[in-house]
């Protein structure tokens, strides 16, 4: 899994490439905790170049936009596809979570 | 059919998923079905290496024409995967736990599942079948 932060318009724009398995969720959890505690609120996930999430992933995306809730940010998930999709809508994780078809459409959403 | 025996760790699981690759291969499973396997055994997996003191993994794939069989054998303590209660998906964020969702998954993916206990071992038994849109 590869990670790849920007920040655009108030928000953090960050493409998650590859796969989201147990092992690639800790770097994600130690990736969002540190973005967190030096002051990031915004957050946009960019899940076009994403593949593959497990459980475990979609517990991580949970915790982040709880704890984001709980701070006043926001988190948007954009742009799943193919099994990332699948997963999201056998989880209703799309209920919870604000999920769209692009990025600019995050970003517009998301910049406060 | 195959059998081979894994340490119950986690670093293990991508060579467990190599050893199916070649079952969905050979049964002619289709990619997006290749996935659900993945999904479905990382879960299971990860479950036994979590829970229960597992040592070691025996992992048995047997395959047929659109049919793979994987079947898991742990001697950690008795659990049973099959009747764990499923998380409530209708939760608003605030209620919803970030766990419990491998659960649902395997359930939605898997053709079977069928759980027993055996001479002190837990044996979880998994069937994907190949599905149209594969």
């Amino acid at each position: 899994m590869r990670l790849s932060p920007h920040d655009e318009a108030g928000c953090t724009v960050l493409a998650v490439e590859g796969r989201l398995d147990t092992a690639a969720t800790q770097q994600f959890d130690a990736w969002w905790d540190g973005w967190i505690s030096s002051g990031g609120r915004r957050l946009v996930l960019d899940l076009g170049p994403l593949t593959y999430i497990s459980s475990s992933g979609l517990g991580s995306f949970v915790a982040v936009a709880k704890r984001l809730s709980d701070l006043g940010g926001s988190l948007i998930l954009a742009r799943p596809a193919g099994l990332v999709k699948e997963v999201f809508a056998i989880s209703k994780l799309d209920t919870v979570i604000p999920v769209v078809p692009d990025v600019p459409t995050a970003v517009s959403r998301n910049s406060g | 059919m195959t059998r081979r025996l894994f340490p119950a760790r986690l670093e293990h699981l991508p060579k467990v998923l190599e050893l199916l690759h070649r079952a969905a291969r050979a049964s002619g499973l289709g990619d997006s079905r290749r996935d659900h396997l993945d999904l479905v055994i990382e879960e299971a997996f990860v479950n036994i290496c979590r829970h229960g003191g597992a040592g070691q993994v025996a992992v048995e794939v047997r395959h047929a024409e659109g049919e793979v069989t994987v079947e898991l054998a742990d001697d950690g303590a008795a659990f049973d995967p099959t009747a764990a209660p499923l998380p409530d998906l209708a939760d608003d964020l605030n209620k919803r736990s970030p766990s419990g969702l491998g659960t649902v998954l395997v359930r939605a993916l898997a053709d079977d599942v069928r759980y027993r206990r055996d001479a002190g071992r837990n044996v979880l038994r998994l069937v994907l079948r190949r599905r149209d849109a594969s």
